[in-house]
């Protein structure tokens, strides 16, 4: 294992059709450039380069992969395919959009759309939580469709959180880093490779105890709206487990948000999988409906089948 | 091994779900297990869970990658699962009448082949499809007080389908009686065959419809729109529903250029130059409108 970072491409370095601008983020799998296409239409492209197995020094263009770590590095490889296979196969406005996947440098790049605006992460951290209701319902609301669409594929994201929620200008939402992403039926044998964030990770992400399943996706996104009224994530579902202290967000800000969008937030949030709402699409619909959310919760929990407490 | 899974549970009009349904798959064997636990009893849906999860449990174990003995794994499996929820509710001293319970079907394939056990009235069906359009179909018998009127000749199945006492099984796991476990032969399957396992939420409202619609194009849409099918059928009272269902694929001589559904990577294989840009020409031909091209 390697413990330094490796070094991104240069700025104006030609990749194929594209010419890199700078690096946008970095992760433990890849760096996601902002790049321009020949056009000179801004592109998001996600490099696969294993930190852990690929080096590459200042000025190099080609990483390394030692011999001892050509297995791992391909097994990874195979991951960043399904990422690609995942996401091309969705088309959706408020998905990440492929526009292109290609092969230099030994190692392999999926070209995104890119559209200007800033992480629900910067946002929150920017206005410090305390986010407007209406922009929460409108902005949860196409956040949902886009999960709904990805789970309609039969398709789990489970790493939903404010890092991977962008927002345009126009603040729509679109769901980001399909890295984690897995069939939800896919399941069974270990997980390769386990990721989740401590905050927004279900419980069932922890251990196997229940089966993953759209669920695990509402959880995190009630995570995120969590986040959004408290300025950080909630405490930790391994944490939760052992010794809950997490406030329900109908006690923490009952006098400033509607009591269905608290009931909400605290519906998906149950650690026990099959007491949250079960289908993206109708926890969106009751995110949708009743815009003054003075109803009380009672009315749509039972619609739902979800026990009231 | 190929083969394509789908599954979905779903909570109807009922306050909780307390179905519950798991698969597990190593390279050799496939284990397929849906539990729905009983209303009227204490914490039903811990029984359905403990219930998965024991079997779960036992095929992780035992499954290596191969089970010795798929048939005799089963019955081990289900009076296990049975101890584990009878011990649970000794340990929270939960009365014996109200102690929770659960039916159980659970099936593995291994070898191409088939077999199952199951206790109450949660069902499994065994599509063959010859392709003539007519269906071979199979289900396991259930363990209902209903059944055995209509095993009889006491009722007729259409009067048992909407008879009041539809719901009682005489045979779970849990509670004071020791479960009666049917197991099945070992059952040869034959590529496209489907076998689906469901709960009584699920086969009720759909009778043949399940049968004729489970063998659409894609288990992943067909699954949830018979779920759809069966909620609107049963109306807002509908009991919780749970479909999981299984496309076996005989084995090809020929590689297939799209892997299947479910192709798990374990281990970490070699991959070929040819390999990485038959998935990357594969990716860039679903991208749509893709400007670039399919292949370079």
């Amino acid at each position: 294992m390697f413990s330094q970072n490796n070094h991104a491409l240069p700025s104006g370095y030609e990749l194929g059709d594209y010419r890199i601008d700078r690096q946008l983020s970095v992760g433990g799998f890849s760096i996601v450039y902002l790049a321009h296409d020949a056009a000179e239409v801004p592109v998001a492209i996600k490099e696969y380069l294993p930190n852990s197995h690929t080096l590459r020094s200042e000025g190099e263009i080609v990483p390394t992969v030692p011999p001892d770590f050509q297995a791992d590095f391909n097994h990874g490889l195979k991951l960043f395919f399904e990422e690609g296979r995942a996401l091309t196969g969705l088309d959706h406005p408020n998905v990440v959009r492929v526009l292109n996947f290609f092969r230099a440098n030994e190692t392999v790049y999926l070209v995104m759309r890119y559209e200007t605006g800033q992480t629900l992460r910067d946002c929150i951290r920017k206005q410090r939580g305390r986010l407007d209701e209406g922009f929460l319902r409108g902005m949860f609301s196409g956040v949902l469709d886009g999960l709904g669409e990805v789970h309609g594929h039969g398709l789990l994201h489970l790493d939903i959180k404010p890092a991977n929620i962008w927002l345009r200008t126009d603040n729509s939402p679109v769901l980001l880093d399909f890295g984690a992403a897995r069939y939800a039926l896919d399941i069974g044998p270990p997980e390769p490779r386990a990721m989740y964030t401590p905050g927004y990770a279900a419980p069932e992400q922890y251990h196997g105890k229940y089966t993953l399943g759209p669920w695990t996706d509402i959880y995190a996104v009630g995570a995120c709206m969590y986040a959004a009224l408290a300025g950080g994530a909630p405490q930790a579902a391994d944490d939760r487990l052992v010794d809950d202290q997490m406030l329900p967000a109908r006690q923490r800000w009952g006098s400033s948000y509607s009591p269905r969008l608290l009931a909400t937030i605290d519906e998906c949030l149950r650690l026990e999988p099959t007491r949250r709402p079960q289908h993206a699409r109708a926890l969106q619909a009751s995110l949708n409906s009743d815009a003054a959310g003075n109803q009380p919760p009672g009315s749509w929990l039972s619609r739902l089948g979800l026990r009231g407490w | 091994m190929n083969y394509t899974i789908a599954q979905e549970s779903r909570i109807g009009g009922r306050e909780i779900n307390q179905d519950r349904a798991t698969w597990l798959a190593t390279e050799d064997a496939v284990l397929l297990v849906v539990a729905d636990g009983m209303g009227g009893h204490l914490q039903g849906e811990v029984a359905a869970q403990l219930a998965i999860d024991t079997i779960a449990e036992c095929f992780r174990i035992e499954a290596k990658p191969r089970l010795a003995n798929p048939t005799d794994f089963l019955t081990a499996a289900m009076h296990r699962a049975h101890r584990t929820i009878v011990n649970y509710a000794a340990e929270c001293q939960i009365e014996p009448h109200a102690a929770p319970r659960t039916t159980c079907i659970a099936c593995v394939v291994q070898d191409g082949q088939a077999s199952w056990a199951h206790a109450g009235d949660s069902r499994l069906y065994l599509i063959h499809n010859p392709g003539d359009g007519k269906p071979r179909v199979a289900h396991t018998r259930d363990h209902s007080i209903v059944q055995n009127l209509v095993d009889e000749g006491s009722i007729s199945p259409a009067e048992a389908a909407n008879h009041p006492m539809r719901n009682r099984v005489f045979s779970c796991l849990g509670g004071l009686e020791a479960p009666h476990i049917e197991v099945s032969a070992t059952v040869s399957l034959e590529d496209g065959d489907l076998i689906a396992l469901c709960t009584d939420g699920a086969w009720w409202p759909l009778g043949e419809k399940l049968v004729n619609e489970l063998g659409g194009p894609s288990l992943t849409d067909s699954v949830p729109h018979l779920l759809d099918a069966a909620e609107r059928a049963a109306g807002p009272e509908a009991d919780n529903l749970t479909l999981i269902a299984m496309r076996w694929e005989a084995p090809k001589p020929k590689v297939e250029a799209d892997p299947p559904f479910c192709d798990t990577y374990i281990g970490q294989a070699p991959i070929s130059d040819e390999e990485i840009e038959n998935a990357i020409n594969e990716i860039r031909r679903r991208i749509p409108n893709n400007p670039h091209g399919a292949s370079s």
